[in-house]
């Protein structure tokens, strides 16, 4: 059974319709790369699958249950990590704190356990040493990987990216990208929206392009860069690539 | 005209007792305001019915003067509960019902004011929307509308004296009782504006004093 | 034709202006507080201040040759008002009392008035002022009745904008009783035939309404005087009497 399962997903925003129609499966493990021009419904694809917006027709799928608003949402969203261009850290709070919120409100754990994983996590994205600074006294990257340690302390059993380098200064894009490498290594189920070419060919296990609000085409990285069906695909691989 | 300092002096303590009972309402309004205000800002947010209830409030008790109020209070409730209200538990209901409506459009615009992010973040993780308006919008939106809460108390402060037509005796009352038995009005307000600026000046430092305690983290 | 009507025009608008300025008597600024019915109350359809005073202010005003213009102020406006020059008398059923004679002069007596105390109809124990001891008494602010008030012993004084407002606290049980000027109570009941008060009488001592002049004005506080007195013997006096009482 797909972990995710996506079907006839249309989105519109009053009249502009974003999304055209998208069906897809995820799988358990798979790291799944979106690319595509912008303003072809990337973002919007993705905050649709945890419902940060909610899709105009069609349905999505959770491990086979159907996302229903006011019934499900709020216990598979606990499942499904969100990282985020802008990081939206907590700025009241302190990078632990903000580890910690989420395992105590709503899985309910002690604190000294919530702060235990924090710190396991923090060690993961080598921020130990950050947890009691507030998320203004970080870099972006730091606050990044602070945000990635926060998604994480939920442990989901599937994390979303949108663009999670693209507001950062070139030299602390490694840092981060090392961090999503290791997850994929681990095993995690990913869907990373990105303009980074280079991650979705070394750790993608699929790459999807976006168009126009339509999935034209979807493969392995290794077909997909090198082969392209499609001339849209081409076309905006020769201007990336 | 020449200024008795002599006069000034003698009326404070007596001016005094007044602007203790100012400084009394204004506070318990205030502090009923914030609450009230921050309810009504959150049902105003939402999509219930009592959303419709809550601009209701907040219109009429901004589109009415604080002095039509109070009389509505005073005089409006008694014959509906067949008993009288006293003057001081009718000024701190009016003046809490009048505060409550700023606040809550004061209250409203901070919490707009956060930026969508916070929320995304928030229900990203599964918090509900309640613990996402309790733990991450509310404590932020709090900070931002410290400024605007510290005027609208100061506004209070000074609209209190309104409550004098029902008998209460705050500072200006306190003042005008002085000044129809020494004729002294110059020297009488003189000090009465001393007050007043002691305490609103008060009231500024109070609010620069939790802005800069609060500013770590933002 | 067109040049004709602007002449007569310019003509016209000088004759009714050296008209104005011959019958143009000097002005005497009047204040007042009207809410205090007979004496001085705003009449709702002209907005215009009428009473008692009023038309003895007018009389006075014919036997003088001053033109009377009235200015509504609140109570405590009075007095500093008169002393820095922004009227000149003052009208107001004002009783004449040791402490505001020490700042203004009061001219001959022009009324007596009585105080009286009013309570509500089913009240039978508050009989006088020994009564209203530890009471609650409702007056309006810095009147007479807000000054003998103070002088009752445990007395809880609620002192109110207008005398209307002081007897409705009364009414609804938020005061024992009120002071008041008898024929200000009188006129209020009155107007109010359904309201649950009643009130006791003449009560207190002679109290006795003076016009207020500046101390230095002492001119014209003969001329008033005289004026006072020349109304009362020819009848002009009882006349206004009539009317308002
Ligand atoms: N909340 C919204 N209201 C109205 N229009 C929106 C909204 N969000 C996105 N859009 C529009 O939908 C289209 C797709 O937006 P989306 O953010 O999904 O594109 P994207 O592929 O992520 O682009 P980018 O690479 O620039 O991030 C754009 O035209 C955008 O302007
Ligand atoms: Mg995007």
């Amino acid at each position: 059974m797909p972990i995710i399962q996506v079907k006839d997903l249309h989105k519109k925003f009053k009249s502009l319709e974003v999304l055209k129609g998208i069906s897809t499966e995820i799988h358990r493990g798979e790291v799944v790369v979106v690319i595509g021009p912008s303003g072809s419904g990337k973002s919007t694809f993705l905050r649709c699958l945890n419902f940060l917006e909610t899709p105009t027709s069609g349905q999505i799928f959770f491990n086979g249950e159907e996302i229903i608003p006011n019934k499900n949402l709020n216990v598979i969203r606990q499942e499904m990590g969100m990282v985020f261009q802008r990081f939206n850290l907590f700025p009241h709070m302190k990078v632990i704190d903000n580890v910690t919120l989420a395992p105590m409100k709503v899985r309910g754990l002690a604190e000294a356990e919530a702060i235990e994983r924090a710190y396991t996590l923090l060690d993961k994205v080598g921020l130990r040493d950050k947890a009691d600074s507030y998320p203004e006294q970080l870099s972006g990257g730091q606050q990044q990987r602070v945000a990635i340690a926060r998604a994480l302390a939920m442990q989901p059993q599937v994390m979303l990216f949108d663009e999670p380098t693209s507001a950062l200064d070139p030299e602390m894009i490694g840092d981060v990208l090392d961090v999503m490498k290791e997850l994929a290594k681990e095993g995690m189920t990913m869907v990373v929206v990105t303009h980074e070419m280079g991650f979705a060919r070394e750790v993608g296990d699929r790459v999807f392009f976006l168009d126009q609000g339509l999935l034209l085409e979807e493969n392995t990285p290794a077909q997909l860069f090198t082969n392209p069906q499609h001339p849209r695909t081409k076309e905006f691989l020769s201007k990336v690539l | 005209m020449d200024f008795d300092w002599q006069v000034a002096w003698n009326s404070v303590p007596f001016l005094l007792q007044g602007a203790w009972l100012t400084i009394q309402l204004t506070t318990i309004a205030v502090f009923f305001g914030i609450i009230l205000g921050t309810i009504t800002a959150l049902l105003r947010l939402t999509k219930s019915p009592f959303k419709y209830l809550a601009i209701a409030y907040t219109d009429f008790m901004r589109g009415t003067p604080l002095l039509v109020q109070i009389f509505i209070i005073y005089y409006g409730f008694p014959p509906l509960i067949q008993r009288p209200i006293p003057a001081y538990i009718a000024a701190v209901i009016a003046l809490s019902l009048n505060s409550g409506a700023y606040v809550a459009e004061i209250i409203r615009s901070g919490i707009q004011s956060i930026e969508i992010g916070q929320t995304e973040a928030a229900l990203s993780l599964g918090l509900t929307y309640r613990q996402t308006m309790r733990h991450i919008i509310l404590p932020q939106a709090f900070k931002r509308v410290i400024p605007p809460l510290g005027n609208e108390f100061i506004a209070l402060l000074k609209d209190s004296s309104l409550v004098s037509v029902i008998a209460l005796e705050e500072l200006v009352r306190k003042a005008q009782i002085v000044i129809g038995r020494n004729f002294r009005p110059f020297e009488t307000y003189f000090v009465v504006a001393i007050m007043f600026l002691i305490m609103t000046v008060s009231i500024s430092q109070l609010v620069s004093y939790l802005e800069r305690r609060l500013k770590v983290g933002e | 034709m067109k040049k004709t009507a602007f002449v007569l025009l310019v003509l016209s608008l000088m004759l009714t202006m050296t008209a104005t300025s011959i019958a143009a008597k000097p002005v005497l600024k009047v204040g007042t507080e009207a809410t205090f019915v007979p004496f001085e109350t705003v009449d709702e359809k002209t907005n215009e201040v009428i009473g008692f005073d009023v038309d003895l202010m007018k009389a006075i005003g014919d036997i003088i040759g001053y033109e009377i213009q009235f200015y509504n102020m609140g109570w405590d406006g009075l007095i500093p008002s008169l002393l820095n020059g922004n009227i000149d008398v003052i009208a107001a059923g004002m009783t004449i009392t040791e402490d505001r004679a020490k700042v203004v002069n009061f001219s001959d007596p022009y009324f007596e008035s009585v105080l009286t105390i009013v309570v509500r109809k089913d009240n039978n124990t508050i009989k006088g002022f020994e009564d209203l001891e530890n009471k609650t008494i409702a007056v309006q602010l810095n009147t007479t009745g807000d000054f003998v008030a103070e002088e009752i012993a445990g007395a809880r004084i609620a002192r109110y904008n207008t005398a209307p407002e002081a007897l409705q606290n009364v009414a609804m049980n938020a005061a024992h009783a009120s002071i008041i000027d008898l024929p200000v109570a009188e006129t209020y009941l009155a107007k109010n035939p359904n309201a649950p008060l009643k009130h006791l009488g003449a009560i207190a001592m002679n109290e006795f309404f003076g016009l207020a002049l500046r101390k230095q004005d002492t001119d014209l506080l003969k001329q008033i005087n005289a004026a006072l007195a020349q109304i009362r013997a020819d009848g002009t006096y009882q006349q206004i009497m009539d009317k308002w009482f």
